[in-house]
């Protein structure tokens, strides 16, 4: 808990009870002037029990289906137990609930009274999109009787509601590596696909030559098919402040969070397709895992989206952001500031210079401000070697989001124009579905 | 637990129910108390019934019954007109009169303040409400409409109405009307009524001891006193 901050609600009372006592007086009445007495009286209450021992509660939670199918209702129950001798008279709860969940039955909030070891449970119903989410931690504020001290404290209670949709295809571009894999080059080989036919040459193996087309014309003819090869994959996630603080009037924590969920769905893709996936980011840290494969890479990925508090806007919330006023918004996110510019410029020259020769890179970015599109176009030969996947923003109709909205379609044009390609998810559909879609427009 | 079933609008900045019907509970009883007989409680029970139905209009809102929640909101302030009419005009004491001229309209921005969602200003109107249920209490005991144990109760328990309505208010702020808050409403205002009985009984039982055997001018000098042992306390 953090140490105990007055609430100042029964600030007033004293300048009552000296008015009370001014009117009594003035009118002479007995009546008032005890009236007066009582006020006194609630002004001295606060101080009372104002040294209240500090809380100890712990948190139990349990989610039920701990891997729902995408808008199945999840049941999640939080459960709070007083550990302590004292009674805590007033006990505020509000659960971390995933950005990206949406509350459907109940409420995450409660406010109770708890006898020493008794408990109070929340049971809320949420139903998430497709994806991995995380619970933030749990805020408690406690207040003494009188409501005149209060102390807060957020406790983790760890809980992962994985949501799996259908597996999505990564849109990947034609720069692969010489390893066997799924995506069907532009040129002739060995494969399943047909290519093209050729004249024969010296020594050219026996089942490559077109037997049927030796019988009709008596010339020798080799078939040709298109080689599969995987690719060397770099997801790079925006994480750029302005992004998550809504500074542009567009952004938020949801937006950080289905970035996140983009990169997190694309590398488990990668990962089962045989390709090699790494992972960078645009904006504050520099987190950098180079291209590999084998499942405990991807598992690496995944857990570096996952635990690394860049990609997690709520996870420093509540350690850096407790209110200490009276009853402020306990919700407030509030995140670390970062020079936006520099960092963007340090991922730009970074990525650039990272990526090999037969490396490409998925940029996830809703394109919120300058930081993604210029690493985008800073990448050599950027039409064939990026592809951009960008959450669209809510629909704020506010102005500055408005603007926001303008400077993104802006943005989005310009690479368009340099032929990068781009796939725009909005929130209401399935990324797979947006993918496929797009893909199918693409080629 | 159903999926598609729409959910009302989030309630957060919104005061729970149990600590608004208990506010406004309390005030109301400390004016049927002042006004002393049904015909001047008649303004009370109707700006109770205004207080309600807006309350009623204000959920029926937030639940997306937008033109129903305009009818009856409108009924509601219909309501409260009357009560402040009737109490103007159908009471013939002047001192009732003018203890239901505080009275009525306190009872009604406390109300208002509870049933409609919070904004920067709700504190405010609380303290507004509450502060005219308390003049409307002063206003009786200086022309002794009631006796004076009458007063402390009746000056108590509206500080208990202000106490619940102020920590509704903070529960609004941070869990909302959607969430579970009674038992630390009634636990908190248990603590509050026990205190506020403690020191009433301690006044009036000060009062009696004053007068067998001490005068107006040393209850006002102890008085005192204990405002400044309240400051030196709380410095």
């Amino acid at each position: 808990m953090s140490s105990p901050y007055p609430t100042n609600r029964w600030r007033g009372i004293v300048a009552i009870a000296i008015g009370t006592l001014g009117v009594g007086l003035l009118a002479t009445e007995p009546a008032i002037i005890v009236l007066a007495a009582v006020c006194i009286g609630f002004a001295v209450y606060p101080y009372v029990r104002r040294g209240s021992p500090e809380p100890e509660v712990t948190l139990d939670r349990s989610v039920e289906p701990a891997d729902p199918a995408p808008d199945e209702p999840v049941l999640v129950e939080l459960t709070v137990r007083n550990r302590g001798s004292y009674n805590i008279p007033d006990l505020r709860v509000v659960d971390g609930v995933p950005p990206l969940a949406t509350v459907i039955e109940g409420s995450p909030r409660l406010a109770t009274a708890l006898r020493p070891g008794e408990a109070a449970t929340i049971r809320y119903g949420v139903a998430v999109p497709a994806g991995k989410h995380r619970f933030a931690p749990t805020t408690l504020i406690a207040r003494d009787p009188a409501g005149a001290v209060e102390r807060t404290q957020a406790i983790e209670s760890p809980a992962v509601i994985d949501c799996d949709e259908e597996e999505i295809a990564a849109p990947l571009s034609t720069v692969v590596t010489y390893r066997p894999g799924s995506i069907s080059t532009d040129r002739g080989g060995v494969g399943v696909e047909f290519y093209g036919t050729r004249e024969a040459n010296t020594g050219e193996a026996i089942d490559r030559i077109d037997w049927r087309q030796f019988a009709r014309t008596g010339q020798l003819v080799a078939v040709e098919f298109r080689p599969e090869r995987a690719a060397n994959v770099v997801v790079c996630v925006d994480v750029v402040d302005s992004q998550r603080r809504g500074e542009s009037g567009a952004g938020s924590p949801d937006l950080a969070m289905r970035c996140r969920t983009v990169a997190d769905r694309i590398a488990t893709a990668l990962g089962t397709g045989n390709h090699a996936v790494g992972l960078a980011v645009v904006g504050d840290g520099d987190i950098w895992i180079p291209p590999g494969i084998g499942r405990s890479h991807v598992d690496r990925v995944r857990e570096a989206l996952e635990l690394e508090p860049a990609f997690c806007p709520t996870m420093t919330a509540f350690t850096d952001g407790e209110s200490h006023t009276g009853t402020a918004p306990i919700a407030t996110v509030d995140r670390a500031t970062g020079a936006d510019a520099r960092n963007a410029q340090t991922a730009n020259g970074d990525l650039g210079a990272r990526l090999g020769p037969h490396d490409q890179a998925i940029l996830v970015s809703p394109m919120l401000d300058d930081a993604a599109f210029e690493t985008a176009l800073g990448t050599s030969s950027p039409s064939e070697r990026v592809t951009v996947i960008s959450p669209k923003p809510g629909v704020t109709d506010d102005l500055g989001a408005r603007l926001a909205r303008l400077e993104r379609a802006t943005r989005i044009r310009a690479l368009r124009a340099e032929e990068i390609r781009v796939l725009e998810w909005g929130a209401e559909e399935s990324l797979a579905v947006a993918a496929r879609g797009w893909m199918e427009g693409v080629t | 637990m159903t999926a598609a079933a729409p959910h009302p609008r989030p309630s957060v900045d919104h005061c729970p129910l149990p600590a608004g019907t208990i506010a406004i509970g309390v005030a109301a009883i400390v004016l049927l108390i002042l006004a002393d007989t049904w015909n001047h409680r008649i303004p009370v029970i109707v700006t109770l019934g205004g207080v309600s139905t807006i309350a009623v209009g204000g959920e029926m809102w937030r639940r997306r019954h937008r033109m129903i929640a305009t009818a009856v909101s409108l009924g509601g302030v219909a309501m409260l007109g009357i009560g402040f009419a009737t109490a103007m005009t159908a009471i013939e004491s002047i001192s009732h009169r003018l203890i239901l001229f505080l009275g009525v309209p306190g009872l009604a921005l406390l109300g208002v303040a509870l049933a409609l969602p919070i904004g920067w200003y709700t504190r405010g109107v609380v303290m507004a409400g509450t502060g005219l249920v308390f003049g409307a209490v002063l206003t009786s005991g200086i022309l002794n409409t009631v006796s004076l144990p009458f007063v402390v109760v009746t000056g108590t328990a509206t500080i208990l109405a202000w106490d619940a309505a102020d920590h509704g208010v903070g529960l609004g702020k941070q869990v909302g009307r959607d969430a579970r808050t009674w038992r630390a409403s009634l636990v908190h205002l248990s603590m509050t009524a026990l205190a506020g009985g403690v020191i009433a009984f301690g006044a009036l039982a000060a009062h009696r001891f004053a007068r067998v055997g001490l005068s107006l001018t040393a209850l006002v000098v102890l008085i005192l006193s204990c405002i400044a042992l309240a400051l030196a306390i709380r410095h």
